[in-house]
């Protein structure tokens, strides 16, 4: 486990210096400075004010040096602060996480108690009706892209219904009702592919283990189906399933902008795009490095799940 | 059979599907939803939203009623809210506007008064202009508003993001506070426009110059202003709520203390149809847009009131003017006349909703004027054809091309869906002159900026064709004189044309006050715009806020000498006169 963990921080050492370095040389290279973009579009751009902004901003260094000024302010915990707000960016990641990871982890959570007994029904009782309605709605939710089900969610249950706010976020500390109000719709929409995906996971493993000599041993032996199936099958058919988690989680901490967009919601995927078009070098460098970080750490704890999970990982290795 | 019954299942779900994909295009299935009572109790099956359409009055009968809170529901949100540094497009306006004053204001026929101002009066040749502030304004802090605020404001404004470009362009040298309520603000040049710069949010909005001086990253999320309302809470990209200042200065025309509204939320809703949703599901109370395709749809959208503005603000282009073939007239001329302008508005999804454009000003502007627009070479494919054929055979041509062979252009848009499509028409009516062959390019905002500016020594930027937007309610000395400028001296000239004749009346138009003198300067230069078109225009830009049936006021609001604002331009709205029907 030390060495799994020992490896995974080099890993991630290597990392958040190739995406910062990357994030900040190619941001540099487009046309126009950031200057350029912090001044309304027909100001006058006159060498002495361009020269006082630079001084401002600190970048009249060359740029290497603004790198490894960043740098070696990042090691110390400060990311930086936005030309565009003053904002620093580590602020608006604390401010921003929580919204973020509630949405992530609230759709995981939706799409988990929906997929996980769907799959073991469909794995169960395979070709049987019920495993065809199952299909029928898996290929509904599959086919339905999470802009697509926001606009309709918020058609049924905003503008037709007046049952949900359409936009807006609660936080947790100033009212869980409102908080729970704000989540639904987009953890809803979010929720539905990844119960269709979750639940083809979760039937294709289980089918398998289930013709395993384990589980006709436990049946063998008159154990009930509800226990052969919860307690011998689900966790070595979790695996597949595992590793999607994994990599979704990370997507999703990285920004569901699409969802954040429409529900207009401060996460971190908004913002990050924005400091993309504005221009905005240090947000979206500081934005990169955390969710760089978010995805090989997320890697590194569903490495670790498997050895929890199933037991044979632990002496192969993972 | 089971194969059977899944295919059933598949074939149900993808019907299951489509009816998701239709419910969430359509608008209600009930036809009583669109129906409302009239008068005389018949049931009609049009929406009952009203469109206020830009007339801009002031409704004296109404009684006013204090109290109540509104949320806004606005396209954008500022990362921060200082008017000298972070950039105040128009849906962060109207929050930026509810919480500082700005010196002056603009009316509703395009000239200024003041506002925090009493007066403003310039020396003979409007170099020096002298300010006279209200008295007894008081910033949300308790601080006291004087003229040194005004003095120690300008260091402030110097170095500024937003605000050192407008010093320099208003040549602004220094603020003096002679006594308590008198500014004097002294320019390198001579402009008579100078006020406008104060009703301009990055030079007239008013902030505590100490409180921003001491930590200016902190202001810019806790503004301090002398504003209507008073900054409560901000969560940036969710909410922003502000409070009834209750020591505001400013009263309506009864002597009631102003504002009338208790509390008001702004909220930044990006996605156009979640606004709308927003609005119809009463989320919101009220909303902006600046986008066509929603002002259409709220005219379909039952029970909202529309405050429809089209203004000087227009789409088109530019050629740049210092690169071959755009260099030579004729084929600006040329692409000009084959740019079928009610194709482009459609195409925009402005039909019906935004008028064809033929000068620097909308026709409610003052200085609009008919001369110009009967100049303006308007779609004419064949005589188009005729005018690019005599550069294809010209020996010399600037291009370097044979004679007859065609000419190449890139035309540039940012990569908005509607400007897409606005392009492909462009693109199609060009290449079916069998005269062009037209490069399609599109760029983020910044970059198609950028790639206009150019850099230095030069400025002349690596673009051809170029989707622009031109002009605005400001003084037209804003975007003029430094768009016309010599390119070398002006980066912001974006299509590098500069023609002599033309920049000597522009230099002439900020040395008088006098608007019909004015506006026949104008009306020369905008017939020198049409005769060498370094610019094409498609159409103004229609703007709307809309509001639920119980908001009042977003309507003409006055300034303190009674006189009437220039209302909502840009889907701009000031909320100091706003109240709630009970």
């Amino acid at each position: 486990m030390a060495k799994l963990i020992l490896s995974r921080l080099v890993r991630l050492i290597l990392t958040l210096l190739a995406v910062s370095a990357l994030t900040f040389f190619l941001l540099k290279q487009l046309p126009g400075s950031e200057i350029d973009a912090l001044l309304p579009p027909n100001a006058p751009r006159d060498p002495e004010t361009i020269a006082l902004l630079e001084e401002r901003f600190n970048l009249n260094d060359p740029l290497p040096v603004q790198y490894f000024k960043w740098l070696g302010n990042a090691v110390q915990g400060d990311l930086g602060t936005s030309a565009f707000g003053g904002l620093s960016v580590s602020g608006q990641i604390k401010d921003r996480l929580p919204i973020t990871a509630e949405l992530a982890f609230v759709s995981v959570f939706f799409a988990l108690i929906i997929a996980v007994p769907l799959g073991i029904i469909g794995a169960y009782r395979p070709k049987s009706k019920t495993d065809s309605i199952i299909s029928g709605i898996n290929q509904v939710f599959i086919s339905s892209p999470n802009y697509l089900v926001a606009a309709v969610l918020l058609y049924v249950l905003s503008v037709r219904y007046g049952l949900l706010p359409t936009v807006g976020w609660t936080r947790l500390g100033d009212s869980i009702t409102g908080n729970l109000k704000s989540v639904i719709m987009p953890a809803l929409s979010l929720a539905l592919l990844e119960i269709a995906i979750y639940t083809r996971l979760i039937k294709t493993d289980m089918s398998a283990t289930l013709q395993e000599d384990f589980i006709l041993s436990a049946r063998a032996k008159g154990l009930p189906n509800r226990y052969v199936l919860f307690r011998h099958a689900l966790r070595p058919s979790s695996l597949s399933l595992i590793t999607v988690l994994g990599l979704n989680l990370g997507a999703l901490l990285g920004g569901t902008v699409v969802i954040e967009f429409i529900f207009g919601l401060p996460g971190i995927g908004g913002k990050l795009l924005q400091s993309v078009f504005s221009r905005d070098v240090v947000m979206v460098q500081g934005l990169a490095v955390f969710i760089s970080m978010s995805y090989v750490v997320i890697n590194t704890l569903i490495d670790i799940a498997y050895l929890v999970v199933d037991p044979r990982t632990r002496s192969r290795g993972v | 059979m089971k194969y059977k019954s899944h295919g059933i299942t598949k074939l149900l779900s993808l019907l299951f599907a489509f009816t998701l994909i239709a419910a969430a295009c359509g608008g209600s299935d009930d036809p009583d939803d669109n129906a409302t009572e009239t008068t005389e109790g018949t049931a009609e099956e049009t929406p009952d939203t009203t469109s206020a359409d830009t007339e801009i009055v002031v409704d004296e009968e109404s009684e006013r009623q204090y109290g109540g809170a509104i949320s806004v529901g606005l396209e954008a949100e500022a990362p921060g809210l200082r008017p000298w540094e972070d950039a105040f497009a128009s849906p962060v306006y109207n929050m930026a506007v509810t919480i500082y004053d700005k010196l002056m204001e603009q009316r509703v026929d395009g000239t200024y008064g003041g506002w925090l101002a009493e007066d403003i009066t310039p020396n003979e040749d409007f170099t020096v202009w002298t300010l006279t502030l209200r008295e007894g304004v008081e910033f949300h802090n308790g601080e006291k508003l004087t003229a040194n605020t005004l003095a120690e404001m300008f260091p402030i404004h110097q170095t500024g993001a937003q605000s050192s470009g407008q010093v320099t362009a208003a040549g602004l040298i220094s603020v003096e506070a002679t006594d308590d309520v008198t500014a004097v603000y002294t320019l390198e040049n001579t402009n008579s426009a100078f006020p406008a710069y104060l009703a301009r949010s990055a030079l007239g909005m008013v902030f505590d110059p100490v409180a921003a001086a001491a930590d200016t990253d902190a202001y810019a999320n806790a503004p301090i202003g002398t504003g209507p309302f008073m900054i409560e809470s901000r969560d940036v990209d969710n909410q922003t709520v502000v409070v009834r200042n209750p020591n505001y200065w400013k009263s309506d025309a009864d002597g009631n203390q102003l504002p009338y509204l208790d509390q008001i939320t702004f909220r930044p809703i990006p996605d156009e149809g979640t606004r709308l949703d927003s609005l119809t599901s009463g989320t919101v109370e009220v909303m902006q847009t600046l986008r066509q395709g929603t002002i259409r749809d709220a005219r379909n959208s039952d029970g909202l009131t529309l405050y429809e503005h089209q203004g000087n603000n227009t789409g088109g282009g530019m050629y740049n003017v210092a690169v071959p073939p755009f260099d030579d007239v004729r084929v600006r001329n040329a692409l000009t006349l084959m740019n079928n302008q009610e194709s482009v508005i459609a195409a925009l999804g402005g039909e019906g909703i935004s008028n064809g454009t033929t000068q620097w000003f909308g026709s409610d502007s003052p200085y609009w004027s008919q001369a110009a627009a009967d100049a303006w070479p308007t779609f004419d494919f064949d005589a188009g054809k005729a005018r690019l054929q005599e550069y294809l055979d010209d020996p010399e041509r600037s291009d370097g091309k044979a004679v007859g062979e065609k000419i190449d252009v890139d035309l540039s848009c940012p990569p908005d869906p509607t400007l897409i499509a606005a392009m492909q028409v462009i693109e199609q009516v060009w290449t079916a002159s069998e005269q062009v062959n037209v490069t399609l390019s599109q760029f983020d905002q910044a970059t198609h900026i950028n790639t206009a500016l150019g850099s230095p020594p030069d400025f002349t930027g690596e673009h051809q064709a170029h989707c622009w937007r031109w002009s605005s309610e400001d003084d037209p000395s804003f975007s003029l004189n430094t768009g016309f400028a010599p390119p070398n001296l002006s980066p912001v000239n974006f299509s590098n044309y500069f023609n002599e004749e033309m920049f000597g009346l522009l230099t002439q138009a900020v040395a008088t006050t006098d608007v019909a003198e004015r506006k026949a300067l104008y009306e020369q230069v905008n017939l020198i715009i049409a005769r060498d078109t370094p610019i094409w225009y498609s159409g103004g830009t229609a703007t709307m806020i809309a509001t639920q049936p119980e908001v009042q006021g977003i309507n003409g609001w006055t300034l303190p000498d009674g006189t009437v604002g220039i209302g909502f331009p840009s889907a701009e709205g000031r909320y100091v006169e706003v109240w709630l029907e009970s």
